[in-house]
């Protein structure tokens, strides 16, 4: 088997697909491309995604937080029928925007490591390379004020969502439970559970989770995997980053999400129980989501969704 | 407000036309703005869809998914702007396009605005300056050797920071997103 025609040298693809190859490179892609089927699709993607690229300056145009308020703004203007007005409700609501970013506080403390625990409320916490940790009620974090030379590393109990800021020479090292995590620059949310395992969902960038009892068992986990360490061993769940952080984010979004997946979250998410007694919709997908509702709302709007009836019963909502 | 589509139940709220906007719209626009050549007009012309939403007559049809009924209002939308501005001399090849009875799935511009998009998203998860380097050649058209001096690097490191990123942007666009394309390029290939 002729293994060489398996690989082609990154930098003569590069220069066919740019039209700056000499004979002699155009002739080794041709030959790797006769090689195989593979090799021939391998090109095609590479030629879509080069001439593609080319046309995606207009995305950099289209400004989607400014158009949100022109569509909130044109809704309004429905209903008032008030079109001067426009301009004023666009100012109002940058003013708005501006002025929440200065209520922003970072946590003062003595020594060298500083200490943040929270109870019934959740907390930010701003870290010396400028990462961001979301902590959850009932949780604590444990970290330096200024990290090592070569690391940086806190310690974590009960949930937190962290926004780590990418830092390629300073992996950053999470110690959860008995979960060491290791990331060089993405968002993800960790849980420890009651049962002490330990959820780690990947928002985006790349994260790996060992555990410190068994530092064989180690999982890399990318932009939307969910990984979960229970009982020493490591595994890669089925289900998808959603909603793992709505904690932190008020909101809840289901995309033709099976109902069990859904009434789980919100049980998560509201700390309440359902009891789902009815067959007839236990296998329905669901498209619906929330932001800042209270529990009333969301089982109100479930009812409709679903045509069914929920009876609330102490901390329980049982589906009929 | 709610519709049956096959097992799945579309409940429109502002919470989901919030979540559509942030999933459909930059796609949406770029989609219309084959059609129309100016960008600031798809952009209005999206809005007004989106405004529409709320209504709840509006809601109260769609009778597919939320993303097929966003995709042919846009359309609609598309024809009569083309209509309205009594252009449809020019565009008449849009209209014939927009008119054909197509859903999303079928519809190679939309196919090919959606690969941009996610090219678009992928791009700009790129390392620092992966992306940059990257989107200097393919978006600012500056050669290797411009990049080079503007960045005060070598001109092989240009070169290994742009292999890096078709390496990753290939490994992770998804297969579905280019399939369709396979069968017109491979012809091309001597």
């Amino acid at each position: 088997m002729k293994d060489r025609n398996q690989h082609i040298n990154e930098e003569v693809l590069q220069n066919v697909l740019q039209g700056s190859a000499n004979a002699a490179q155009e002739k080794e892609l041709n030959e790797w491309l006769q090689a195989s089927d593979a090799n021939k699709e391998l090109f095609e993607k590479m030629k879509q995604i080069w001439s593609a690229s080319e046309q995606l300056k207009v995305f950099s145009k289209i400004d989607e937080k400014a158009d949100w308020k022109k569509i909130q703004a044109k809704r309004q203007a429905k209903k008032n029928r008030l079109g001067p007005w426009l301009k004023y409700a666009a100012a109002i609501m940058i003013t708005m925007g501006v002025s929440l970013i200065y209520l922003h506080e970072n946590t003062p403390g003595f020594g060298k490591i500083a200490r943040n625990k929270t109870k019934q409320e959740q907390s930010e916490i701003l870290l010396a390379d400028g990462t961001m940790v979301y902590l959850n009620e009932n949780s604590k974090l444990v970290y330096p004020k200024k990290f090592d030379d070569d690391k940086r590393l806190v310690k974590l109990e009960g949930e937190a969502f962290f926004d780590v800021k990418p830092n390629a020479k300073k992996p950053f090292i999470i110690e959860s439970g008995e979960a060491i995590i290791k990331v060089l620059g993405t968002s993800f949310n960790v849980y420890n559970k009651a049962d002490s395992s330990t959820e780690l969902s990947v928002k985006t960038g790349k994260v790996s989770l060992k555990s410190k009892k068994d530092k064989e068992q180690e999982l890399v986990l990318v932009k939307g995997d969910v990984g979960l360490l229970k009982n020493h061993k490591v595994i890669k769940l089925k289900s998808k980053f959603n909603n793992q952080d709505s904690w932190r984010t008020k909101a809840l979004r289901f995309h033709q999400v099976p109902l069990t997946q859904v009434l789980k979250d919100l049980e998560k998410h509201y700390k309440v129980k359902f009891d789902n007694r009815n067959q007839k919709i236990k296998d329905l997908n669901i498209t619906i989501a929330f932001h800042k509702n209270e529990i009333d709302l969301v089982i109100h709007q479930l009812e409709i969704l679903l045509q069914v009836k929920i009876i609330k019963h102490k901390n329980s909502y049982i589906i009929k | 407000m709610t519709h049956q589509t096959s097992e799945t139940l579309v409940l429109v709220n502002e919470a989901s036309i919030e979540e559509w906007y942030h999933s459909y719209y930059s796609l949406l626009c770029v989609y219309a703005n084959k059609f129309l050549k100016d960008l600031d007009l798809s952009r209005e012309l999206v809005q007004d869809v989106f405004v529409k939403l709320y209504d709840k007559k509006e809601a109260l049809s769609i009778h597919t998914s939320a993303k097929s009924h966003l995709y042919q209002s846009v359309k609609n939308a598309c024809i009569n702007t083309i209509k309205q501005k009594q252009t449809h001399a020019l565009h008449h090849e849009s209209i014939r396009y927009l008119n054909g009875d197509c859903s999303y799935e079928n519809d190679e511009l939309y196919g090919q605005s959606e690969l941009e998009y996610e090219l678009y998203k992928a791009i700009e998860e790129l390392p620092e300056k992966c992306r940059d380097i990257f989107k200097m050649n393919r978006m600012e058209g500056l050669s290797n050797q411009e990049i080079a001096d503007y960045l005060n690097i070598s001109k092989r490191t240009v070169e290994t920071q742009i292999s890096k990123a078709l390496k990753t942007l290939r490994n992770q666009l998804a297969p579905s997103l280019l399939k369709t394309f396979m069968l017109l390029l491979l012809s091309s290939i001597e």
